[in-house]
């Protein structure tokens, strides 16, 4: 079946097996930042923007996005580059496979906050679907605190008192 | 479908059927003042609202937000949880307690209690879960054994001009009402649970509590039947608390003072 959507702001137009799921197509359409981290739709690591909304392009059927607007990080380069820095300069990622996913995240409840700092737990809640195997989360919400301008008093404390009670 | 390795011959979208918005009405033929929330409005959409948070006193934000991520409950539909019927689901047990109205295309207007209560498979297309906009006071509590994951108990209470519903869910069977429920035939003839006066006495939420221990519990790879009817009674009183203040819960000290047998278990 034929789909038409505008990917990364280009329009695409796609001759599809009608099973496709929306992760398969949009790494054959050179999208290699999309990862699939599970079989269960749990991992955050497909993350995509459809019509600017975060969703999980592994269970998704690509006929779906027909008409629609499809962002993956291969379209979001500027916009990604301030907090990739962070994350690099925070030591946040190990092996960098859950990355992608989490920087659309982080990107997509920037939009959401429209300026406003989170607290620590509203970080916490909206990351709670991508999964690190890698890295307890540490430097990942180090970078995120520091990218969205939360305090650095507050972060300070709030590692002090994981260290001490040794919960992560 | 994403899980399952069962075939399936036709796909058919209904995303451009106009059933993605949540319209407030004043003149339901039940409720009067109701939300009609679309089977497609997403459980992100449905945690978000601001008018869905005030037909539920924020249960519906804590029922779904522990829901394994932002992304996955932009996908999940409302009215996709409800025709699951899944026993785990936070979304059926929120309806339930509620009080909640379904729309089918064919089978039109029926309760969320009915639609519980059938085993029958659905055949039918649900477009509207219809939900009452009064002042309500109502509470979401559940048990989790990690976050993100299913809850392997649940319950909720909610108080409206209609009265008391209180429900618990994730038995792992479906939701089950405890307290509220009217007798009657219908799919499958149930005895009426205990009322609960508006504000509640110790008596009337012990016995929702003892409606709880009264459920069919059992065993899965969560939790196992006995975890389940020992937590559940305390999640109802939880809920009953929550959602009227403990302040204005008559005797509540002296009230779980008098019930030694719930012992420590059950704390």
């Amino acid at each position: 079946m034929n789909i038409s959507f505008v990917l990364n702001g280009k329009r695409v137009g796609c001759d599809i097996v009608p099973d496709t799921s929306l992760f398969e197509l949009l790494r054959s359409q050179g999208c290699m930042s999309v990862k699939c981290g599970c079989e269960t739709s749990d991992c955050g690591l497909c993350t995509v923007w459809v019509d600017g909304v975060p969703t999980l392009s592994c269970s998704v059927i690509a006929a779906r996005v027909d008409g629609h607007d499809v962002t993956t990080l291969e379209g979001l380069q500027r916009e990604s580059h301030a907090f990739a820095v962070c994350m690099a300069e925070e030591g946040a990622e190990q092996c960098g496979f859950c990355s992608p996913g989490l920087i659309m995240t982080v990107l997509a409840f920037e939009r959401e906050l429209a300026g406003r700092v989170p607290t620590e737990d509203e970080v916490r809640r909206y990351l709670a679907g991508n999964l690190c195997r890698c890295t307890g989360y540490m430097s990942q919400m180090r970078a995120i605190r520091r990218y969205l301008g939360m305090p650095r008093e507050a972060a300070a404390v709030l590692d002090a008192s994981i260290e001490k009670e040794g919960v992560a | 479908m994403r899980l399952s390795t069962r075939p399936v011959g036709t796909v058919i979208d209904l995303t451009d059927c106009g059933l993605d918005a949540i319209d407030e009405v004043s003149d339901d033929p039940v409720f009067g003042r109701a939300l009609r929330i679309g089977a497609y409005v997403t459980l992100g959409t449905f945690e978000r609202d601001g008018r869905v948070a005030d037909a539920t006193d924020g249960a519906a934000s804590c029922a779904v937000r522990d829901i394994v991520g932002v992304q996955f409950r932009n996908l999940v539909t409302v009215g996709g949880s409800v025709c699951g019927r899944f026993g785990f689901s936070d979304v059926c047990l929120l309806l339930l307690a509620l009080g909640a109205d379904l729309e089918f295309v064919g089978g039109g207007r029926t309760s969320i209690e009915a639609f519980l209560l059938d085993t029958a498979p659905c055949r039918d297309v649900l477009t509207h879960v219809i939900v009452p906009a009064c002042p309500v006071r109502a509470s979401y509590q559940a048990v989790r054994r990690q976050a993100t994951d299913f809850p392997l108990i649940n319950a909720c209470a909610a108080r409206t001009e209609r009265g008391w519903r209180v429900a618990v869910g994730a038995r792992p069977g479906r939701p089950r009402l405890v307290a509220g429920a009217s007798a009657g035939g219908g799919i499958e003839a149930k005895p009426a649970t205990p009322s609960i006066s508006f504000d509640p006495t110790p008596e009337e939420v012990a016995a929702a509590c003892s409606a709880a221990e009264g459920l069919v519990y059992s065993n899965n790879m969560l939790a196992s039947g006995a975890y389940r009817r020992e937590v559940a009674p305390v999640l109802v009183r939880r809920a009953i608390e929550a959602a009227c203040g403990a302040a204005s819960l008559q005797g509540a000290a002296s009230a779980a003072a008098d019930r030694p047998e719930m012992g420590e278990g059950a704390r």
